[in-house]
């Protein structure tokens, strides 16, 4: 009993709404709807935030709160301690928000679960049991993947989140995910925020090489150079398979190190290409405003075209990826390109509103675990 | 390398097309202030336009670039306050230029290609061109024949084999079937048919997309979408306005069939009608769609017409609480106008899904909101097992909200909570404001980048535009050339239309869906 009450003490419930019994859920959320007609119920997913690290309640609160301003959902808030007496707490509240009808204002429900000595058994028979029927349950798992992360609970998930920024270990997490998505009862589709952080930015470079002239030089690039925030090296390493891809190169493990890569083209003018990761240490970056890659550049050797794709802020708190396109011959192209949000929220945003089988992901995978191994 | 080995299926979400100089003619007017450049300012701003892209005004006006720019400039910092950027809008309006001349002018058009050439070799010399006709349909020929006349209408000089050049034009599209085909040689003599795009802003709206992803990506409806299972189709367009803002100068020429029904109204019948096409290409759906034209039944003399349409003008009257002129006392509108504000029709269409199922289509302005809509009512079930005549508005019908409050419904029966077996109509509502969070995208916006992807779904082809307006020709020529045209009808501004458009379907035991 002191080991369940120490389990509640931990958390900061104050941010998680009304307290109520778990078969009490239902029956909550229907009179809170029933009563005012002044408001919407609203749905279109299941979103699940699963988390093992109680410092995170109130910010997952916060971002539900954001997230439900744009995707309609049923937000489940699971904390999970593993371990321990087994014991749950559960509490409900809505986020409103007035639509842009301006009529009614429409509601996404949160319940949020505490799950004392948790595992995936719990997670499936008294979580999944409070999911919306027939909507699609997106998973994310915040931190490390632990032993709740098997299969009772991933057969149930249609699209799993997971952030390889977070991870100590980031190999040895892909290894799991891998080994996980190979087993029969897992369908759902993986995103890695690490991975979709990089989304604007591969844009930004294939709108490099959209003019005839630009493109030319594609054969006779040889080196790229990728500027990466504190904390970032993950969306700088799935940037660098990305290229690899992209440009059919191999890997040449023997002449790559943890910052510099080297590759063989398998077509092209030059045969070797090196990608070389740079940390930005910048002093004062907090993690919202930090940019996760600060710049990439691309050459095609010394008398070669040059393409540079710089972070800028206009000063007013609007940030761009400046595209500058030098071609020997040519007069300098530049460009502005918008930097869509790049905040957690941003990124699952991002997610839900593209949907999609995330392929190129997968079809990294293999490249971005062999470049961590080196 | 003749493909961009960095670009992604997966990561657009849309095809994004190659940057193009687009020479919008009208430069001047609402539609370019108000809806065009903010549409490709608004697409900048989210990072949708290609990059390297170019506007020129075009226009009579005498203005400097800079003069252009500050005007545009006023107009998007009124209608888009919050999400005005400087240092965006400095980049975009860079790239917007102003070409002073008069449309009837040739010289003004070779100036035209020396300036569009100049601005291509300073910028990406890619040479495609969008020419967007926004002026008023009186110049529509003039701009067209001295396009082709300045050699405008191919790319620019040393573009590659794939560079175009495109011509958008906007409605209306001719006045009847006569001028609509001479507009088609015109603008087929300029610009080949798959280089045309024949604006409807109604095809680029979210819900009227929407029509066939309901019909064709969902299994239930389908098989219900016929006369096996449909009583009647209504399709209604209301307007809470008369003709502020000088409208009635044009309103007065056209009239409500013209107007709204020619295009928009039977752009959407025929989404509703068409058979499903073969593929998404623009030609498999406009395939599709110019077959449900070619089969609505004609009407043929006064008296056919005066049994299937009714017209009507607007008297005084109260509307959201403001008194109302009747349309003769409306400012630029002659005082003996024999132009309809309101139109009611019965459409027939003759082939097989259809036979025997009636299309009520209605469109008025100054009626009591501002709503376009469409309601498909299901047939009644047999009666038997409830023993129940079935009660009026009792039957299942799906309404696909067009604009405001886009969205659908579906009104089915349930039984009253009690011991007695009692029914009642239950609305299931999808918004798509509600359920997805944000609205829907401005029509232009995705119009604008369909045209410079050489995406001519949305966009009507010629056939379309010509079998609609046979089809309302022989209308137009009931009321205004025969020796006993149907009568004129009044309603009261802010009612919602006619006592005779209400007769029209209660002899067919219907009556007008309540908005």
């Amino acid at each position: 009993m002191k080991k369940e009450a120490d389990c509640l003490a931990k958390i900061d419930t104050e941010s998680l709404g009304k307290e109520v019994p778990v078969k009490r859920i239902d029956s909550e959320l229907r009179e809170f709807f029933a009563s005012d007609t002044g408001i919407a119920r609203a749905s279109l997913m299941n979103l699940a935030i699963y988390s093992e690290s109680v410092d995170r309640v109130a910010r997952n609160t916060e971002l539900i709160q954001e997230l439900t301003r744009e995707h309609a959902c049923r937000a489940l808030l699971i904390v999970s301690q593993p371990g321990g007496e087994r014991a749950v707490h559960s509490w409900v509240q809505a986020h409103c928000n007035i639509g842009s009808g301006g009529e009614k204002a429409v509601c996404s429900e949160q319940v949020s679960f505490l799950l004392c000595g948790s595992s995936a058994d719990m997670v499936r028979n008294i979580v999944f049991a409070h999911l919306d029927a027939d909507l699609p349950l997106i998973f994310w798992w915040q931190g490390e993947l632990s032993e709740v992360f098997e299969e009772r609970l991933y057969s149930r998930i249609g699209r799993l989140i997971v952030d390889s920024r977070q991870w100590a270990d980031p190999a040895a997490q892909f290894l799991r995910l891998s080994m996980a998505a190979q087993s029969d009862g897992a369908e759902y589709i993986v995103h890695d925020l690490a991975f979709t952080q990089s989304n604007q930015l591969r844009e930004a470079v294939a709108l490099c090489f959209d003019e005839p002239a630009a493109l030319g030089e594609v054969d006779a690039l040889s080196k790229a150079e990728i500027c990466y925030s504190s904390g970032h090296r993950m969306t700088a390493v799935w940037l660098t398979a990305w290229l690899a891809n992209r440009l059919n190169m191999e890997l040449r493990p023997g002449q790559s190190s943890g910052d510099v890569y080297t590759f063989e083209r398998s077509s092209g003018r030059n045969e070797v290409f090196q990608i070389s990761l740079e940390e930005d240490v910048d002093p004062e970056a907090t993690d919202c405003k930090t940019p996760p890659i600060v710049r990439v550049n691309l050459s095609a050797g010394e008398h070669g075209g040059r393409f540079d794709i710089i972070r800028s802020d206009d000063g007013q708190g609007e940030a761009y990826w400046s595209l500058k396109r030098a071609i020997p011959g040519r007069a300098q192209t530049s460009d502005l390109w918008p930097i869509r949000s790049f905040g957690d929220v941003g990124l699952v945003g991002e997610i839900l509103m593209r949907a999609g089988r995330n392929r190129m992901m997968d079809e990294l995978l293999p490249q971005v675990r062999a470049l961590l191994t080196l | 390398m003749d493909t961009n080995p960095f670009l992604e299926e997966d990561l657009h979400i849309r095809h994004r097309p190659e940057s193009c100089t687009v020479v919008i003619f009208g430069a001047t007017g609402d539609l370019t202030h108000r809806k065009l450049i903010p549409a490709l300012y608004n697409l900048a701003a989210v990072g949708n336009l290609p990059p390297g892209l170019k506007v020129i005004g075009f226009a009579r006006r005498e203005k400097t670039d800079e003069e252009f720019r500050d005007g545009l400039e006023e107009v998007i910092r009124e209608i888009s306050p919050t999400t005005f950027n400087e240092q965006l809008w400095q980049n975009f309006s860079e790239n917007v230029f102003y070409h002073q001349s008069e449309f009837q002018d040739l010289e003004g058009y070779e100036g035209l290609k020396e300036r569009l050439e100049e601005i291509e070799k300073q910028g990406r010399g890619i040479g495609n061109r969008l020419f967007y006709v926004a002026s008023a349909p009186g110049f529509f020929d003039d701009i067209l024949l001295h396009l082709h006349d300045a050699g405008l209408n191919r790319p620019g000089p040393g573009a590659g084999v794939d560079a175009w050049a495109r011509a958008v034009v906007e409605k209306p599209f001719g006045t009847d079937l006569k001028t609509a085909q001479h507009l088609n040689r015109v603008v087929n003599n300029t610009f080949q048919e798959s280089e045309t795009y024949r604006i409807d802003h109604y095809l680029g709206k979210e819900t009227a997309q929407n029509i066939m992803v309901l019909r064709f990506a969902n299994a239930i409806f389908e098989p219900l979408w016929s006369n096996q299972h449909i009583e009647q189709v209504q399709i209604t367009c209301a307007e809470n306005l008369g003709m502020e803002g000088g409208r009635g100068a044009y309103y007065d020429t056209a009239g409500a069939l013209r107007d709204m029904v020619q295009n928009h109204l039977l752009q959407l019948l025929s989404l509703i009608a068409m058979e499903p096409p073969t593929d998404l290409s623009a030609d498999g759906v406009r395939d599709e769609k110019v077959k449900v034209l070619r089969s609505l039944r004609p009407m043929n003399g006064a008296e056919e017409v005066g049994g299937n349409v009714v017209r009507a003008q607007y008297t005084a009257g109260v509307v959201d609480g403001d008194e109302a002129v009747a349309y003769r006392r409306e400012d630029r509108v002659n005082p003996g106008s024999m132009t309809e504000s309101y139109v009611a029709l019965k459409i027939r269409i003759d082939n097989w899904r259809w036979e025997g199922v009636p299309f009520y289509v209605r469109m008025g302005k100054q009626l009591p909101k501002k709503a376009t809509e469409i309601s498909i009512h299901f047939k009644q079930p047999p009666a038997v097992l409830f023993n129940t005549v079935p009660e009026s508005d009792s039957e299942n019908v799906l309404v696909i909200r067009i604009q405001p409050n886009e969205g659908i419904s579906l009104r089915m029966q349930s039984k009253l909570p009690g011991p007695a077996l009692r029914m009642e109509s239950v609305k299931m509502d999808f918004q798509y404001a509600t359920s997805f969070g944000k609205g829907s995208p401005e029509a232009y916006e995705r119009l604008l980048l369909d045209a410079m992807a050489g995406d001519a779904t949305l966009f009507a082809r010629r056939d379309e535009v010509e079998n609609a307006w046979k089809f309302v020709d022989a209308i137009e020529d009931a009321w205004h050339k025969s020796e006993a045209p149907p009568k004129m009808a009044e309603y009261p501004a802010g009612s919602w239309g006619p006592q005779e458009a209400d007769e029209l379907l209660h002899r067919d035991g219907h009556r007008w869906r309540r908005l």
